[in-house]
């Protein structure tokens, strides 16, 4: 739920830039530290997590809505967020070519999905430090209670993706609004830079032609302008979220729970 | 659609712009996007949209596949339209067309060229450990789908839990993804050691020498 799916020509231009950017500086961080390790095995591991992530998106949840899962989550717990965020670029890149979200919010989820990566990480890590936390969820005999509650890895793992789905899918939110929030300025800005003066009063035209309210400069009424409607965006999306974070949050907790049942020294080794 | 069958069409389809070199279709890709992106005048996207409409209509490519896949991004543009207040036809047009024409660019590329040809012209624009991993995750994507088709068709006969149990339905899901997590985890480091054995040390030779032109080979 926490991927911008918006198509190219939607957000604002310095927004997207920015998130380029932002990816720049993240791969500066992530040479120096590669250039220290130089482990290139882990550059092999990022591959096939990348790959797994672009796999797994395929496999149908049949629910309300159509849905899939995105492991991004996953990828930091796996992986740690340093590389992490290598992985989730791959698959933006790669999704962007077949038209899953625009080329030029690829650097905008990036960010944000190296955030969730991040968060997810560091609240599953910590979660399973945390001694109160394991006593909650394995009583004095040393089992797990109840038929959901699987382990305290199958709960930290639920725990930290729900925080980081929420946060991102936030994230989300505040940057669609920040790209699309004066609509109208954005659409005569675009035009601005390409054409002239008298091109930019015909594409006025042409953008309001079928609107009545517009034909008239001087009667332009502020609430009859073409405008983002964050609330309606908001409900939108917060319907869909509620679905997408719980069922994104119990597979991850549910593959984490495998996952320490069969081979817990890869939960261990994220980061390293 | 799968990647592993538009890598398909990128590397045996007989078209024009298959043989067209890569870097000349990321330029028209690149002029398509920088279009859309600055312009917001209808008619000048309308034709746009309509060129590459042509483009495909007098290729040998697969048609309606290339169409069915630039399609996709309309479904999140309809969330985004519904969310604007007071739109008018135009804006949604000028929106929609602007989706279209970026969509259909790049549906045109992943069909007519493969992922190693756009990686190969990518390295030098990206630092060569990100085209590594672009290129490791391509290669992962083959070597893990056949073991992600045997787990979908046993998942197929097996039968996934009634949608009613939704908590058994996740469990099945993540039981199968955990084991192909684990799986991969293992062929990566497979692929790691086989790659080391060949000589591998941080770069491929193969994406910087020649251009990705042997890539059917």
């Amino acid at each position: 739920m926490s991927h911008i799916h918006v198509p190219d020509g939607i957000i604002a231009l310095w927004l997207w830039i920015l998130g380029y950017i932002l990816v720049g500086i993240y791969f500066l961080v992530v040479y120096f530290r590669f250039k220290q390790s130089e482990n290139h095995k882990k550059l092999a591991i990022v591959g096939v997590v990348a790959a797994l992530m672009l796999l797994t998106m395929s496999i149908p949840v049949p629910f309300i809505i159509p849905y899939h899962v995105n492991l991004s989550s996953l990828a930091g717990i796996l992986l740690g967020p340093l590389y992490a965020g290598l992985a989730i670029f791959s698959v933006n890149l790669i999704l962007a070519l077949v038209g899953h979200g625009g080329i030029t919010v690829v650097g905008l989820n990036s960010i944000i999905l190296l955030i969730e990566a991040a968060i997810a990480y560091l609240i599953y890590r910590n979660l399973l430090k945390l001694k109160s936390f394991s006593n909650l969820f394995l009583p004095e005999y040393g089992q797990p209670k109840g038929n959901i509650i699987k382990s305290k890895e199958f709960s930290a793992a639920f725990i930290a993706t729900f925080v980081a789905l929420l946060v991102s899918t936030v994230l989300t939110i505040g940057v669609v609004y920040a790209g699309t929030r004066d609509l109208h300025n954005i659409m005569h800005a675009h035009c601005c830079h390409a054409h002239s003066d008298s091109v930019d009063d015909e594409l006025h035209h042409v953008i309001y032609e079928h609107d009545e309210d517009f034909d008239d400069h001087d009667d332009f009424d502020e609430h009859d302008a073409e405008d983002f409607d964050i609330k309606r965006f908001l409900t939108l999306i917060l319907i869909a979220g509620a679905f997408g974070w719980t069922m994104e949050s119990l597979a991850t907790a549910f593959i984490v729970n495998y996952i320490n049942k069969v081979k817990p020294e890869l939960l261990s080794d994220g980061g390293k | 659609m799968k990647i592993t069958d538009i890598d398909y069409y990128a590397q045996f389809g007989e078209s024009r712009l298959n043989r067209m070199p890569a870097g000349i279709k990321l330029l028209a890709v690149m002029f398509v996007i920088v279009t859309v992106v600055l312009s917001s005048n209808l008619a000048i996207l309308a034709a746009l949209y309509a060129a590459l409409l042509i483009v495909i209509a007098v290729s040998s490519v697969p048609k309606f596949k290339i169409i069915k896949m630039s399609l996709f991004p309309l479904i999140f543009l309809v969330l985004f339209l519904v969310s604007i207040r007071n739109i008018s036809l135009a804006t949604a047009l000028i929106f929609s067309l602007k989706a279209l024409s970026a969509s259909t660019a790049f549906a045109l590329l992943v069909f007519t060229t493969s992922y190693i040809k756009i990686f190969s012209a990518l390295s030098g624009v990206l630092p060569d450990f990100i085209v590594n991993i672009l290129f490791m995750t391509y290669r992962s994507v083959f070597i893990l789908a056949k073991t992600f088709e045997n787990l979908m068709d046993m998942l197929h006969f097996r039968g996934l839990p009634s949608a009613h149990k939704p908590l058994a339905l996740l469990e099945t899901i993540g039981n199968l993804v955990g084991f192909f997590v684990i799986k991969s985890m293992q062929t990566g480091e497979n692929m790691y050691e086989a790659m080391k054995l060949r000589g591998y040390s941080g770069s491929f030779a193969y994406l910087k020498g020649n251009n990705g032109k042997n890539c059917r080979n």
